[in-house]
C-alpha cells in the first residue's frame, strides 16, 4: 500500500493532504492507497477524505488530540508496517518535517524530504526538491521503502470522488508522551492562511514602521482578499508575528501573486518565496536584490504607490 | 611568547636590500602563508566589521562619539586592540602580520579605521614601548579593553612635517613635581573622546619629551571638530595647554629622547596605513562592482563594457599587489623580530631598532598604498556614475575618505625623500652596499650591449622588467650623484623620481615573487601580475628618463639614453586582452577573489 | 554532563551557487559553518556558561575542508571536536547513524543541531538522531534553559509557538532568534590550537548512504523584469492593477 497521512484542521482536511494524494497516485506503485487519520474526534475528517483514496485508516483517541513526534512516528511507522506499505507520504510541514525522520529510521527506510515532483520506476522512486536556499534543483532517488514528505503546493489538489472508501479503525501501540506543552500561542487570523492563499502581500524593513505596515501591508492584503507575509526583520523588530515569517526560517509559499513591499531581498527571504508565480516588487532602492526576480518592478516611495494602488483597486 | 601563528617565517633580510639582491620565492610572507589561526583572527575581525562597524556608518560618520566608543569597547573585548600588549597586561602578544591583517579587514569605514588606528598604533605603542611599570600597569589594561581611548599629540599649527620645531613648551614646577605645559597641538585624532593624551613638548625650549596626560587635567583643552572633507567620523580636533600640570610620573621615557617616540611610531604607522588602505580598497571595489553589474546600459551590463572593465582590471591589479608589497614587508618584519630573546630587559628598544631598519620599505608601503587607495576608489566612484557623486551610495565617502592617506602619517613628499634620501644616508653609512652595486651596473652598461639575462617561468618576461628596473634604478641614482654629490638631497623633484622606480622595483618584485610562490591552479593571479608589471614598468621608464635629463646634457645626454633605451627596451604584453580577462573574473566573483 | 553539537560546514549564504558537470561546484567558494548550527554550538555554550559542569563536544562529517568549521568551533568555545572525514556524499538518515553512534560513543546528555540549514535544505538530522537515540526531539527551538535534569523553552509549531518541557537526554534542533552567537574572540583563537580535534573513520559507524543524488541544476525563473514609470503614482498603479487583473490574472 501507499500510505499518507492526513493533515486536518479544525474538524476539515487540509488542502496539503489532496496534494498528498495526487503525488500518491504519480508514483506508479503497486497497492491501494490508504489514508491514515490520527487525531481526537476526527469522524468528520476521515469521512471526507474517504472520498480521495481507496482506504481510510482511523485512529480516534483523545491521546492523539495534541501533536507530539514520537507519537505520530509509532503510529505511522507501525501502520505502515503493518501494511507492508512501500512507500509512506506525509506533507511537509512542520509536524511532518518533524517526525518522518524518525518514520524513516524505524522503518530503516530512506527519507526523501520536501519533493516538489516524485515518479516511481519499478523499485526506484526519483523525485526533485530545492537545496541552497531554494536555488538548486536537486534530482534524487532512491529505493524499495521510502518516507517521502510533500512539499506544500508542489502538487495539484486531487478532487475528491463520489464514492466514499471503506474506514478501518486502527489498535495503536502508543509510546508515553515525553514532551510537555505548558503553554501554546496560536496565531491564527481570520485572513486566509500564508501557504494557501493565492495572493500573498508581504511588507520589510522598507515599510517604516508597525503602523504603517498595517495601513499599508495590510490594508493592500484586506482589498485583494490575500495573507499577509512579513520578512525576518520585522519580526524581530516585533512588528509582526512569527507565524507570517517568510523565508529560510519561516514559510516557504508559492502564490499566483507575491507582492512584496519594501522589501530588499535577502537571499534567505527569497528562498520562501523565490517560486511564485507573478512577483510584484516596490521598493525606493533602484538596487535592491528583490527586483532582479520582479515580474513586475516599481521603484519609488512605498507610501506614495501603495495608496495609490488601494485607490485604483477601489475604483 | 605564547603566540601564534606565522609557522611560515620569512628569510631574514636586510632593509633596503631589494633594491641590490636579489631573493627567492620562498624566501617572501604572502598572504597565502597565513596560518590557521590568522585566517581565523582575520575572520573575526571581518565579521566584526561588517555586521557592526557597517551597520553604524551613519552614526559614526555624524560623529556619535558614543557609538564609536562602543564599538573601540567591543573591538576590546574580542582582543582586536591586544595584539602589540605585552601579555604580561593581559595582551597577546602577536606577531606584526596578524596586527596588519586586523587593520586591513577592518577598514570597511575610513572613519572607523582612523580612530582604531590611532587609538592602537600611535595612541597605545608610545606607551607599550617606553611606558614604565607604574604607567603601563594604570592605564596599558584600559586602553586595550578599549574602556578608555587613546590620542597623540604632536603636531601644531605651524609644525607638521617639520616635527622637530614644535613650540609647545614643558618647565619644572619649582616644587620638582610637575612639568608645567603650555602651547597647542592640531590635527589631533581621537582628541574629542579620548582619556589619555601622549603629548610632545620641549622641556626649556630644548629637550624633546613626551608626556602622558588625562583628559580633564586642568590646562588641557580641546577644541572644536574640524570640518573635514573626509574620514568625518573620526574625531579631529585642536588642544590647547594652558599652564597645564602633569605630574613628573607622566614623563614618558626619557626627558630628550621624545624624538625616538616620535620616529620609532611612524614606522608601525605606515605599514598599518598600507594594510588599511588595501582593506578599504577591497571594500570600495566590492561596491563599485556589485553597482556596475546590475546597472544596465545600452542593453547590458556596465562592467561589461571595455572602458569599465579598465578600471577593474587597474583596481583588482592594484589590490594583488598591495596584498604583495605590505605582507612580504610585515613579514620581513616579523623574520627578523623573532630572532629576539623576548626576556630581554631592553626589548622594546631592540624591537623598535629592527623596525626601523625597514624604515624604507614602510614609507614605501605608505606612498605606494595611499596613491593605490586614490586610483581605487576613483575607479570606483566612475563606475557609479551620477550615483557615485551622492550620499546614497558608498562610493563617494570611500572616494573622501582616501583623501588624507596621502597626508598623514608624513606626507608622501616626506616619505618619498625618506626613501631616496635613507637608501643613500645607508649606503654612506656602509650599512647598505648600494654603491658597488650602483659601481657595477654602471660599468656593465658603459661596456656597451650585453646579452640579456635568460629567466623562465609563466613571469619570465615580468622577471626581466624587474631585472631592467633595478638596473634602470642604480643606473639613474649613480648618475645623480655623479651630478650633485652631496648636493643631491635638494634636487627634491629627482630625489621623487628616483623614488618612484625605487618604489616600483619593491612592489614589482613582491607582486612577481607572490605569484611564482602560490601553489596550485593561479591564472588569474599571472594575469594581475603581468597587468601591474606592465603598467609599473611605465613609471619606471618615465621617472628614470625624468632624471636622466635633469642630470645630464649634450653628448652626457644622448649617452645615457642610449643606454637607458637598451635597457627599457621590452616587448609590451597586451593589457587590453589582460584586463578583460581579470575584469570579467572579477565581476563574475563579485568581489576581489580569485 | 556532555553536550555535542553538530556542526556543518556549508556555502556562505552571500555566495552565487555554481554548478559544474551537473553538481554544485564549492571549489574556491566562500565556505562557513551554518549559521544555525552556530545557535546551537552557542546555546551549548552559554548551558555551560550558567554554572552547568558541562563538556562541549563538536562533531563534523565531511571532506578534510570540514576541518574549517571545526577549528571555528573550538575557537568559540567548544572544548573538544570529532572529525568523521569522508568525501562520501550521505543523505541525512545515513549521517544521523554517524552522528547517533559519535552521541552513543561519548555518552552524551544532549545534542544540539541546527534546524533548516543552507545547503541541503533539510529538516531531518535532529528528529533522525533522536530517533536513532531512542530519545526525545524539540524542533525549531528559539529559546532554551536548563533547569537541573530538564530542559524548558520555546519553539514554533505549525501555526504559532508553543513552550514545552522535557527531560534529559534529548535533542534539539534551532530556530533563528535562539540566540545571537558570538564571534571567536582572539584570546580564544590561539586557545583552540591546544584543543583536541579527533579525527574518526567512517567505517567506524557503518552508514552508507540510501539516497542517491542524480542531478543538481540552478534553474532561474524568467521573469518579466518589466519597470513601471513610476513619475506618475496613480499611472503606475493603473498600470499595476491592468496588469495583474488582464496579464498575470491573480485578481479579479
Amino acid at each position: 500500500m501507499i500510505l499518507l497521512v492526513v493533515e486536518h484542521f479544525g474538524g476539515r482536511v487540509s488542502k496539503s493532504s489532496y496534494e498528498l494524494v495526487t503525488c500518491a497516485r504519480q508514483l506508479g506503485r503497486e497497492g491501494p492507497i490508504a489514508a491514515l487519520v490520527l487525531g481526537s474526534s476526527v469522524a468528520a475528517v476521515a469521512g471526507e477524505i474517504a472520498f480521495a483514496v481507496d482506504q481510510v485508516l482511523v485512529a480516534d483517541r483523545p491521546e492523539l488530540a495534541e501533536y507530539d513526534s514520537e507519537i505520530w512516528a509509532a503510529a505511522v511507522a507501525q501502520i505502515a508496517r503493518e501494511g507492508e506499505a512501500s512507500t509512506v507520504l506525509i506533507g511537509a510541514s512542520r509536524s511532518g518535517r518533524d517526525y518522518s525522520p524518525r518514520v524513516a529510521v524505524k522503518l530503516d527506510a530512506p527519507l526523501l524530504e520536501d519533493v516538489i515532483s516524485a515518479n516511481g520506476v519499478g523499485d526506484r522512486i526519483t523525485a526533485e526538491r530545492y537545496t541552497y536556499l531554494a536555488r538548486v534543483t536537486e534530482k534524487v532517488e532512491a529505493q524499495g521503502t521510502v518516507v517521502v514528505t510533500v512539499k506544500p503546493g508542489a502538487f495539484a489538489a486531487t478532487a475528491p470522488g463520489r464514492v466514499a472508501a471503506e474506514q478501518f479503525d486502527v489498535d495503536l501501540e502508543l509510546p508515553p508522551r515525553r514532551v510537555r506543552v505548558t503553554g501554546k500561542t496560536s496565531e491564527k487570523s481570520a485572513r486566509v492562511p500564508l501557504s494557501e492563499a493565492d495572493v500573498v502581500v508581504s511588507g520589510g524593513r522598507g515599510v517604516g514602521s508597525a503602523e504603517n505596515f498595517t495601513k499599508l501591508v495590510e490594508g493592500l492584503a484586506d482589498q485583494v482578499g490575500g495573507a499577509v507575509g512579513a520578512t525576518r526583520a520585522i519580526v524581530d523588530a516585533g512588528w509582526r508575528p512569527y507565524a507570517e515569517q517568510v523565508g529560510q526560517t519561516g514559510k516557504t509559499v508559492q502564490p499566483k501573486a507575491y507582492i512584496a513591499i519594501g522589501i530588499s531581498g535577502a537571499v534567505q527571504h527569497l528562498s520562501g518565496m523565490s517560486k511564485s508565480k507573478y512577483i510584484v516588487a516596490i521598493n525606493k532602492d533602484a538596487e535592491a536584490p528583490i527586483f532582479k526576480i520582479a515580474d513586475y518592478a516599481l521603484v519609488g516611495d512605498v507610501n506614495q504607490i501603495v495608496p495609490a494602488i488601494l485607490e485604483e483597486l477601489r475604483k | 611568547m605564547a603566540t601564534a601563528v606565522a609557522t611560515v617565517a620569512a628569510k631574514r633580510v636586510n632593509g633596503g636590500s631589494f633594491l641590490i639582491e636579489d631573493i627567492l620565492p620562498a624566501d617572501i610572507f604572502t598572504l597565502e602563508d597565513l596560518s590557521e589561526e590568522q585566517k581565523q583572527i582575520a575572520q573575526t575581525t571581518a565579521d566584526f566589521a561588517e555586521k557592526e562597524v557597517l551597520a553604524n556608518v551613519d552614526a559614526i560618520e555624524e560623529k556619535q562619539f558614543d557609538v564609536t566608543r562602543g564599538l573601540l569597547k567591543r573591538a576590546g573585548d574580542l582582543g582586536l586592540m591586544s595584539v602589540d600588549v605585552p601579555e604580561e597586561f593581559g595582551g597577546l602578544e602577536m606577531d606584526k602580520v596578524t596586527s596588519a591583517l586586523i587593520a586591513d579587514k577592518i577598514s570597511v569605514c575610513g572613519s572607523f579605521s582612523v580612530a582604531f588606528s590611532a587609538h592602537v598604533g600611535i595612541g597605545m605603542l608610545p606607551l607599550i614601548w617606553y611606558g614604565t611599570q607604574e604607567q603601563k600597569n594604570k592605564y596599558l589594561a584600559k586602553l586595550a579593553s578599549g574602556e578608555w581611548v587613546a590620542s597623540y599629540a604632536l603636531s601644531e599649527s605651524s609644525s607638521g612635517s617639520d616635527a622637530m620645531n614644535i613650540r609647545t613648551q614643558a618647565v619644572l614646577s619649582p616644587d620638582g613635581k610637575h612639568y608645567i605645559l603650555n602651547g597647542e597641538k592640531m590635527w589631533i585624532s581621537n582628541a574629542g573622546m579620548a582619556n589619555l593624551f601622549t603629548v610632545f613638548a620641549k622641556i626649556d625650549g630644548e629637550k624633546f619629551s613626551a608626556f602622558l596626560i588625562e583628559a580633564g587635567t586642568p590646562g588641557l583643552t580641546v577644541g572644536a571638530e574640524e570640518h573635514k572633507l573626509g574620514i568625518r567620523g573620526s574625531s579631529t580636533c585642536p588642544l590647547v595647554l594652558a599652564d597645564c600640570k602633569v605630574p613628573v610620573e607622566n614623563l614618558l621615557g626619557e626627558a630628550g629622547n621624545g624624538h625616538r617616540i616620535a620616529f620609532n611610531i611612524l614606522n608601525v604607522g605606515r605599514y598599518k596605513l598600507g594594510a588599511a588602505a588595501i582593506g578599504g580598497s577591497k571594500y570600495a571595489f566590492r561596491n563599485g562592482i556589485r553597482y556596475g553589474k546590475d546597472r544596465i546600459a545600452f542593453g547590458k551590463s556596465v562592467t561589461s563594457f571595455g572602458l569599465i572593465q579598465e578600471k577593474i582590471a587597474e583596481s583588482a591589479a592594484l589590490i594583488y599587489a598591495g596584498e604583495a608589497l605590505i605582507y612580504r614587508v610585515v613579514g620581513a618584519i616579523d623574520a627578523s623580530l623573532a630572532e629576539l630573546d623576548k626576556s630581554a630587559p631592553d626589548i622594546t628598544m631592540q624591537v623598535q631598532k629592527r623596525i626601523e631598519e625597514y624604515a624604507v620599505e614602510c614609507s614605501i608601503v605608505k606612498v605606494w598604498a595611499s596613491e593605490m587607495l586614490e586610483r581605487v576608489v576613483d575607479h570606483m566612484l566612475q563606475i557609479h556614475g551620477g550615483y557615485g557623486y551622492v550620499e546614497e551610495f558608498p562610493a563617494e565617502r570611500s572616494y573622501r575618505d582616501a583623501r588624507i592617506n596621502k597626508i598623514f602619517e608624513g606626507t608622501n613628499e616626506i616619505n618619498r625623500l625618506i626613501t631616496t634620501g635613507w637608501m643613500i644616508k645607508r649606503a654612506m653609512q656602509g650599512r647598505l652596499a648600494l654603491l658597488p652595486a650602483i659601481q657595477r651596473v654602471m660599468d656593465e652598461v658603459m661596456a656597451g650591449p650585453s646579452p640579456k639575462d635568460e629567466h623562465t617561468g609563466d613571469l619570465a618576461a615580468q622577471r626581466g622588467l624587474l631585472a631592467s628596473a633595478k638596473k634602470l634604478g642604480l643606473f639613474c641614482a649613480g648618475a645623480a650623484s655623479q651630478k650633485f654629490g652631496n648636493g643631491l638631497g635638494d634636487q627634491q623633484e629627482i630625489m621623487g623620481a628616483l623614488a618612484d622606480i625605487i618604489i616600483e622595483v619593491l612592489v614589482l618584485e613582491s607582486v612577481i615573487l607572490r605569484t611564482e610562490k602560490m601553489a596550485g591552479a593561479k591564472p588569474l593571479a599571472i594575469k594581475m601580475a603581468k597587468y601591474y608589471a606592465a603598467r609599473s614598468f611605465r613609471i619606471v621608464e618615465t621617472a628614470a628618463e625624468r632624471v636622466l635629463a635633469a642630470v645630464a646634457e649634450g653628448d652626457m645626454l644622448r649617452t645615457q639614453m642610449t643606454i637607458f633605451r637598451r635597457l627599457a627596451k621590452h616587448e609590451p604584453e597586451n593589457t587590453v586582452l589582460l584586463g578583460r580577462e581579470i575584469a570579467t573574473a572579477m565581476t563574475e566573483n563579485g568581489r576581489y577573489a580569485f | 554532563m556532555r553536550v555535542l553539537t553538530l556542526v556543518r560546514q556549508v556555502l556562505d549564504a552571500e555566495e552565487s551557487v555554481r554548478i559544474k558537470d551537473g553538481a554544485v561546484d564549492l571549489d574556491g567558494r566562500k565556505l562557513v559553518l551554518d549559521t544555525m548550527d552556530e545557535y546551537g554550538l552557542e546555546q551549548a555554550l552559554r548551558i555551560r556558561e550558567s554554572g552547568a559542569e558541562v563538556e562541549v563536544v563538536a562533531a563534523a562529517i565531511g571532506p578534510a575542508r570540514c576541518q574549517d568549521v571545526l577549528r571555528t568551533a573550538l575557537a568559540m568555545g567548544a572544548d573538544r571536536a570529532i572529525h568523521v572525514e569522508t568525501d562520501t556524499k550521505l543523505d541525512v538518515i545515513a549521517v544521523s547513524k554517524v552522528m547517533a553512534g559519535i552521541a552513543a560513543r561519548e555518552a552524551v546528555d544532549l545534542v544540539l543541531c541546527g534546524g533548516q540549514q543552507a545547503d541541503w535544505d533539510s529538516q531531518a538530522l535532529g528528529a533522525a538522531i533522536a530517533e536513532r537515540m531512542q530519545w526525545p526531539q524539540v524542533t525549531w527551538t528559539n529559546a532554551l534553559q536548563l533547569n537541573g535534569n530538564e530542559l524548558v523553552g520555546k519553539h514554533d509549531v505549525d501555526e504559532g509557538s508553543a513552550s514545552f518541557s522535557l527531560p534529559l537526554p534529548a535533542v534539539i534542533t534551532t530556530q533563528q532568534g535562539l540566540n545571537e552567537p558570538r564571534y571567536p574572540t582572539l584570546p580564544n583563537i590561539m586557545k583552540a590550537k591546544k584543543k583536541e580535534l579527533r579525527k574518526d573513520a567512517l567505517e567506524q559507524y557503518g552508514a552508507t548512504p540510501l539516497v542517491k543524488v542524480i542531478a543538481e541544476s540552478v534553474q532561474v525563473k524568467e521573469r518579466l523584469n518589466k519597470r513601471l514609470d513610476t513619475k506618475d503614482v496613480h499611472a503606475a498603479a493603473a498600470e499595476l492593477v491592468n496588469l495583474l487583473r488582464n496579464e498575470a490574472r491573480v485578481i479579479a
